[in-house]
């Protein structure tokens, strides 16, 4: 799916629970909670230095980290 | 607010503290009033004893940890950009074309054969396809991975052959700001004499270097000069 955006030019929108999914594949990072966003970013920034109460828990929450 | 023409990285200020809010918002005081330069052409090693910031410092240049206070600012060209500041495209861009990034761990896509995890790299940074592969392949068998390795996902190889497709992956493109956070920790003497030459053709060529070493020998050979990290503790 990288291949394809970069090649083809995509914009792609991944709707995911999985973190090594979200981590591997996109540029960008939106966590949502209750409809709204919550926090957003560059994915290894959001991932790797969390702000928001409910995104460390997510992150704590991930097995591969 | 720019020194010199050779500075590539300008530190000023920079302060981080973490929040925990698992910890009921415990916060943990990291790094406070880091200022420093590095200049094209020049290998400055972060030192201090372990957990004092250093790989943090290392992170916050990337881009990877934000910042509470101060700027990071990165020469790009003529233009300078604030990697604080900067919109996630800038810091994208950034990483393609100026800021190169040698990890402590190696992460990669599944089922990518090491030469394409280090061709990829190279292309990112804007090299033709045949050069790309070519040159990565040229630092595959400087660091001694065997060529049947080459089309096999890293993920099953062994720590050192992982650090080196890291390292190859890290010197495969030419940026010219270059992170190296322990590169040389896994290895045995003779890659670790490939990476130190690495090293010296890359301040040869004008890349302005910041790395971490824990091994003497290693800093002894490549270090310009070093910033003791512990003088920015908070």
């Amino acid at each position: 799916m990288r291949g394809l955006v970069a090649d083809h030019a995509l914009a792609v929108v991944i709707v995911t629970h999985d973190l090594a999914v979200a981590r591997l594949l996109s540029h960008r990072l939106l966590v949502m909670r209750h409809g709204r966003v919550i926090e957003t970013g560059l994915t290894d920034q959001v991932l790797d230095d969390p702000r928001q109460p409910y995104t460390q828990l997510l992150v704590s929450a991930d097995l591969r980290g | 607010m720019v020194a010199t023409d050779t500075a590539m990285v300008q530190v000023t200020g920079v302060a981080k503290t973490f929040v925990m809010h698992l910890r009921g918002g415990a916060t943990l005081p990291v790094l406070r009033g880091v200022s420093f330069e590095v200049h094209a052409g020049e290998c400055v090693v972060l030192d201090g004893p372990s957990g004092v910031g250093k790989s943090c410092l290392l992170k916050m240049i990337f881009g990877n940890y934000r910042i509470d206070a101060g700027s990071i600012l990165v020469r790009e060209g003529r233009q300078w950009t604030d990697v604080a500041r900067a919109s996630p495209r800038d810091v994208l861009r950034l990483r393609q074309s100026v800021i190169g990034y040698v990890s402590q761990f190696l992460r990669t896509i599944p089922r990518v054969g090491a030469l394409d995890v280090v061709t990829h790299s190279a292309r990112d940074n804007g090299l033709e396809a045949a050069t790309a592969r070519a040159r990565a392949a040229d630092l595959l068998a400087r660091l001694a991975i065997p060529e049947r390795l080459w089309q096999l996902p890293p993920a099953t190889f062994s720590g050192g052959e992982q650090q080196r497709i890291n390292i190859a992956r890290g010197f495969v493109a030419t940026h010219p700001v270059l992170l190296l956070d322990e590169p040389t920790a896994s290895l045995d003497q003779t890659n670790r004499a490939a990476v130190i030459e690495f090293i010296r053709l890359r301040k040869r060529a004008g890349t302005a270097l910041i790395g971490i070493f824990h091994d003497e020998d290693v800093k002894r050979q490549v270090a310009d000069r070093s910033i003791d990290v512990s003088r920015f503790r908070a």
